[in-house]
């Protein structure tokens, strides 16, 4: 609670900083649309294996194949204003990608399998691959009419959506990894997300730029962000693979 | 300012000191200005080739040794049926073949150097536009049977040198065979890992320089060490020997289809560039590991995940369509909020 004591009083005390009474500066602007985002996280996916651990037990079998450090996921998102009077609010479809790396492991426990005399174990050959690529649909609201007639550069977004991640694990030979019954290793998993953002709209830095931005590019407004985004992706409960995370994502925003 | 020109001098110099400790005792071949192509069209055995350089190793001693004949085309912009010209005009001077140790280095001029020997003219084919130069084998090497190839231990740089002339000076076209006739050291040590579809090899280097790439023999049946990959392979047809070229590195794998559980016998060679081919050593016994990946371990474990597109939810519920049909919704939504948009303009 403290902590979102002290987040607000500084979110206030910038805006008192920048607030000017006369703010509204008019300015000549094309119309805005919609916005393109590109970010990236990190992510992990903690509880992907359902408690099927590794064969020593002492970690997720997951982790155990592909590590325990965190994936990097990068996201577009073009959004679509349909509502545009106090603040902005609309629709955004996502799509994102990340990837992992990992080793096979051998069914058994002992995997230096040389009778060599050099005094080092010999690593299996041969990776596997995981593949996630995640697809949300969302609504927002972004909070910007301050930023536009206050001359306050902050602009919460706040952002719910259901989600869709289709999944692929690679085998070896570079193939989805197929067990001998024929069941293979990729499909999707349907949840929803929530997510708070705050941008900061970076045309306060250096008007002048962001004026020919708009003029060259029809670029109106870029914000750098941040954004705290809530996954729940187990396909509502249908069991099975969870690649639900709780992650930050950092970006930057162009509006059009 | 420092000029472009400068800068390519001072990085060329830069990459010539960076080469001069290996390449000092090599004899680069000539190049003449108005020959404008040297390459070889008839060559008994290509390990290695680099336009008007080739390498030649024991293997290819042995099986050329007995009647090859090597062809070399030159193309000039020149005519070469002409033996005189006007001052400052060259012409066809000469067709010579010599042989230098590896480790010479010195420049050889055929005017006056005794090394060089005359091709016979019947072996000179002169045009207007180049010339075809063809010599024996055992001529250009001097060997002249298999045991020779075997027992020789040199390494020797052959040339075939194509001279023309203004009358004052001469100008030369080379075409270069380094014979190789010392098989490489064996490596020092190995271990091997097999699985179902790959064979994967660590090695520590032997003594030698010149190792170029690894030769990997296997079989399900034991085999000795002591001799060469070639050698192994022409007494049991059955084993398979795989190249791993990548000799900066200190391990290479290859593709290969095992049955888990079977044991295996491995046997590593090193090669050097004119394809010679070390002892080989081991043979390693390995079994053959069962992996598996991520998606069997956990299937294995009895994990619940089906894959698949159309997920279902508790007590056979749906879960994937809804959320998808709201997908698409929310992207209806957004589309014809546009549509509108756009009306209103």
């Amino acid at each position: 609670m403290s902590k979102f004591l002290s987040g607000a009083i500084f979110a206030l005390t910038i805006t008192a900083l920048c607030a000017t009474p006369a703010a509204a500066q008019e300015q000549l602007e094309s119309d805005v649309s919609g916005s393109f985002e590109l970010k990236f996280g990190p992510y992990y996916p903690d509880n992907i294996d359902g408690g099927v651990t590794a064969q020593d037990g002492s970690t997720g079998s997951f982790e155990s194949f592909y590590g325990a450090g965190n994936l990097v996921v990068g996201e577009l998102v073009i959004d679509r204003y349909f509502f545009e009077k106090f603040g902005k609010a609309g629709v955004g479809l996502h799509a994102g990608y990340t990837r992992r790396k990992g080793s096979l492991q051998s069914t058994t426990s002992d995997t230096d399998t040389s009778d060599s005399t050099e005094d080092e174990e010999a690593a299996i050959p041969g990776e596997t691959k995981f593949r996630l690529i995640p697809l949300r649909a969302s609504l927002f609201y972004k909070y910007d009419y301050s930023a536009q007639h206050h001359n306050i550069p902050l602009v919460p977004v706040v952002r719910a959506g259901l989600d869709y991640y289709l999944w692929r694990i690679i085998d070896s030979n570079g193939d989805t990894s197929k067990l001998a019954s024929g069941e293979e290793a990729r499909g999707g998993k349907a949840g929803w997300h929530a997510s708070f953002g705050l941008h900061l709209l970076l045309d306060y830095i250096d008007p002048a730029s962001a004026a020919s931005f708009d003029v060259i590019w029809g670029v109106n407004n870029s914000y750098l962000f941040a954004e705290y985004m809530i996954t729940r992706i187990d396909g509502f409960g249908a069991g099975g693979f969870d690649l639900s995370d709780n992650v930050w994502m950092f970006g930057l925003a162009f509006e059009f | 300012m420092i000029q472009r020109p400068l800068l390519m001098g001072l990085a060329a110099s830069a990459v010539c000191l960076v080469l001069l400790p290996t390449q000092a005792s090599a004899l680069e071949p000539d190049t003449a200005t108005s020959i404008t192509s040297t390459t070889f069209t008839s060559l008994p055995f290509r390990y290695s080739l680099d336009e008007e350089e080739a390498y030649m190793g024991i293997e290819d001693c042995k099986s050329s040794v007995e009647s090859a004949q090597i062809t070399v085309s030159y193309d000039s912009s020149i005519d070469l049926t002409q033996d005189t010209g006007l001052a400052g005009t060259y012409y066809y001077s000469g067709a010579y073949h010599f042989s230098v140790d590896v480790s010479s280095g010195t420049a050889v001029n055929c005017s006056t150097d005794s090394v060089c020997a005359t091709v016979d003219t019947d072996d000179v084919s002169r045009q207007t536009d180049g010339a075809d130069i063809s010599i024996d084998f055992d001529e250009l090497s001097g060997i002249s049977t298999q045991d020779e190839c075997e027992t020789a231990s040199t390494e020797q740089e052959l040339f075939i040198r194509l001279e023309v002339t203004d009358g004052t000076t001469y100008d030369a076209a080379d075409a270069k065979i380094t014979l190789d006739l010392i098989a490489p050291e064996v490596p020092e040590s190995f271990t091997a890992v097999a699985t179902e579809d790959t064979i994967q090899v660590n090695w520590v280097d032997g003594s030698s320089g010149d190792i170029a790439a690894y030769r990997v023999v296997y079989s399900t049946t034991e085999f000795s060490a002591g001799k060469t990959p070639e050698e192994l392979q022409d007494a049991d047809s059955t084993l398979d020997v795989r190249l791993l070229s990548d000799s900066d590195s200190d391990s290479g794998s290859f593709a290969a289809e095992l049955e888990a559980g079977a044991q295996l016998y491995i046997g590593l060679a090193t090669v050097d560039e004119a394809g010679n081919s070390s002892a080989v050593i081991g043979p390693l016994t390995v079994e053959v590991v069962d992996t598996v990946d991520f998606w069997e371990f956990y299937k294995g474990q009895g994990g619940s995940e089906e894959g698949g597109y159309c997920a279902t939810g508790r007590a056979g519920r749906p879960a994937g369509a809804p959320a998808l049909v709201v997908l698409a919704g929310l992207l209806l939504l957004g589309v014809r909020r546009r549509v509108r948009d756009s009306r209103t303009f």
